[in-house]
């Protein structure tokens, strides 16, 4: 009970910290987002529409930081994080609402395929270490996870996409097929989705593999397992209950950043793609400087980076009695 | 008696690439139902290898063993995978080296227990399952409501003896034990011997105790075995050893530890250290460091000979034309 309070106390602080930061950078930077706008309208803006528009973004000057915190802060629980200037005028909790199912999906799926995966030929070839398997699993695994992602993403883009027209080349849905939850409509979303998660599998599989491997081979000389092996307890149950339980525990904390980072991590995907997700957005508002987009994505990677922490830490305290019991 | 366990010429080597590594090299003994034999040696002499070959736990990967090992009447190495895994714990079991690593961290002591039951098929209903693990706890003075508990939260000389439950739960016939005290205070590692003696006195079960404390193995044990470089240097029963010890080496291990009883006397150590096991030295591998070095014992290996109806030991100042049937050597220490 004590460790699942220390943990929350500090996730709610973390999260206060980003919060916070989310704020304060931004107006940290030289010029505003209004004038910003101002410059690439060359001039067209009167004064006044300015006036207009920094106070629509909440950057009027003439209210003191602490007020401006304030004002954030409320507007924040209110999901409001303004307006996005490459999607004007459209409310950029908007531009995200549509974004963010598609990244999770994609990215999210194809993360826990990898990760699960990845963990279980990681057993499987640390319990036949030195056998055949394991001779051929070991340098393939470092050869595809040397990959450079983007590179990786092309050449499948190029081969199965453009050359042998396998799959689509862009977006996430036919454009004739607008996403809804009828059979079509899902089989269109999941061919799209191939290609994408299958470069995510490909390029991410080899680093759970390799830690896996590499986690399990030192619990499998341990003393407990010599004893189990000796007090005639059938191999699979070594294996599973033994070994790979007490080797994944390193490898979860591992998987939480992962989790965390699909938001931020399905950008060269999602570019190369053409994928409607939150990677593609961020892309666009970096590009754009679109400072509430920016802010609000950011403050999503944060948050999903938290959430993903709390919620393994959370299975971590159920899966190693010792984080949860011991005092210190 | 009946024999439990017969181990006949058994050798292990090491091989790793080109080097072989002989680590337990022509080994007999056998443990007769109820009979406590112990092993002797200091670290790197072989005594731990010779338990993993007899508990079947050594792969052939990295290990050529000959010879054989006869357990309850079978010959192991012709036994199938399946009934081997079935005598496992039912036949023999294992008190490990160091209980702090033995247990599973991440699982309580009651599934601990739980999984052995299940791995051998005698899962009886839940109530009598629960029963069992009491009654083992209780016959190792654990109180059953620490069954819930994980390793973590037991003390040292606690986990020993969950250690000793666990391997007791199937009512083995033999029990290895592997430096059952090591890392316990004396005063727990007393309690520990009381509570192995007084157990192996209730239930019958033969012990093959392994250790370098002379004085712990002297105390339990019916026979002893002394072990040096992966070759028995001495044997006979205990009583006989402690008071007349043979071998130069076996007289450094008595002479390294304080008696129990009786006046305080000076301890001597052995000088030098254990050999390395792939680089042997010419003839007896304890010449380097023994302080009745002869000529031939830099040029002969010496062979283990009776040297009374039930003592042996492998020494060259022991020739066996010179040994009677009297039990004693009229060639005595120079020294």
């Amino acid at each position: 009970m004590t460790y699942l309070r220390r943990r929350l106390l500090f996730y709610l602080i973390a999260f206060w910290a980003s919060i916070t930061l989310n704020f304060l950078i931004p107006r940290l930077m030289p010029g505003n987002a209004a004038e910003d706008l101002m410059m690439r309208m060359h001039g067209k803006v009167s004064p006044y529409a300015l006036k207009a528009l920094e106070s629509e973004f909440g950057l009027a000057q003439h209210t003191s930081l602490l007020t401006q915190y304030g004002q954030y802060l409320v507007a924040l629980a209110h999901g409001n994080f303004g307006v996005s200037i490459t999607y004007f005028p459209t409310p950029v909790i908007v531009v995200i609402e549509q974004a963010l199912p598609w990244t999770l999906g994609l990215i999210g799926v194809a993360t826990v395929i990898s990760f699960a995966l990845g963990t279980l030929i990681g057993i499987w070839v640390a319990w036949h270490r030195a056998s055949r398997w394991d001779r051929f699993t070991v340098p393939a695994a470092m050869f595809t996870s040397a990959f450079p992602y983007f590179w990786l993403a092309l050449i499948f883009l190029y081969v199965f996409g453009f050359l042998f027209h396998w799959f689509p080349l862009a977006q996430a849905y036919s454009s004739s097929l607008p996403p809804a939850l009828t059979v079509p409509s899902i089989i269109d979303i999941v061919y799209h989705a191939i290609l994408p998660a299958f470069t995510i599998v490909i390029a991410s599989l080899g680093g759970w593999i390799l830690s896996m491997r590499n986690n399990m081979i030192p619990s499998l000389q341990e003393d407990y397992i010599q004893l189990a092996r000796a007090a005639g307890i059938k191999d699979r149950i070594i294996m599973y209950q033994y070994a790979a339980r007490n080797a994944l525990l390193p490898n979860l904390t591992g998987f939480a950043m992962a989790l965390g980072f699909i938001v931020a991590g399905a950008i060269l995907t999602e570019i190369v793609f053409s994928y409607p997700g939150l990677g593609f957005l961020l892309f666009q508002a970096a590009s754009n400087q679109d400072y509430p987009l920016l802010q609000a994505l950011l403050l999503i990677i944060s948050v999903a980076v938290l959430l993903a922490n709390l919620i393994v830490d959370l299975l971590y305290g159920r899966l190693d009695p010792r984080a949860n019991r011991s005092g210190g | 008696m009946k024999e439990i366990l017969g181990v006949e010429h058994l050798s292990v080597t090491y091989t790793d690439g080109n080097r072989r590594i002989p680590a337990v090299n022509d080994v007999s003994f056998t443990v007769d139902e109820g009979e406590i034999i112990a092993i002797a040696g200091e670290s790197g002499c072989g005594k731990s290898t010779l338990i993993t070959a007899i508990l079947q736990l050594l792969s052939p990967d990295i290990a050529d063993i000959t010879g054989s090992i006869r357990l309850n009447g079978q010959d192991l190495a012709s036994v199938d995978p399946e009934l081997l895994r079935r005598m496992r714990w039912t036949d023999i079991s294992l008190v490990p080296q160091s209980a702090m690593n033995a247990l599973n961290p991440i699982m309580s002591i009651e599934e601990q227990m739980k999984r052995i039951m299940a791995a051998h098929g005698t899962m009886p209903t839940t109530r009598d399952l629960d029963k069992r693990i009491d009654e083992t706890l209780v016959m190792v003075n654990i109180q059953p409501r620490y069954k819930k508990l994980y390793p973590f939260e037991l003390s040292g000389g606690m986990r020993q003896r969950v250690a000793i439950a666990l391997a007791l739960m199937l009512h083995p016939k033999l029990v290895v034990m592997d430096e059952p005290t090591t890392g316990l205070d004396v005063i727990v590692q007393r309690g520990i011997l009381m509570e192995i003696r007084r157990l192996q006195k209730e239930l019958g079960f033969a012990v093959c105790l392994v250790s370098h404390d002379m004085s712990l193995l002297i105390e339990l044990a019916h026979t002893i075995y002394v072990m040096y470089a992966g070759r028995v240097i001495e044997s006979g029963p205990s009583r006989e050893i402690y008071r007349t010890p043979k071998h130069p080496y076996t007289q450094g291990l008595i002479a390294c530890f304080p008696p129990l009883q009786g006046s305080r006397k000076v301890l001597e150590g052995i000088p030098g250290s254990p050999p390395d096991l792939g680089q042997l030295p010419p003839g007896c591998a304890f010449q380097p460091r023994c302080t009745q070095c002869l000529d031939i014992c830099l040029a002969e290996i010496p062979v283990l000979e009776k040297v009374s109806s039930s003592r042996a030991v492998a020494c060259h100042l022991y020739p066996s034309q010179l040994t009677s049937n009297t039990g004693e050597s009229t060639y005595d220490r120079i020294s």
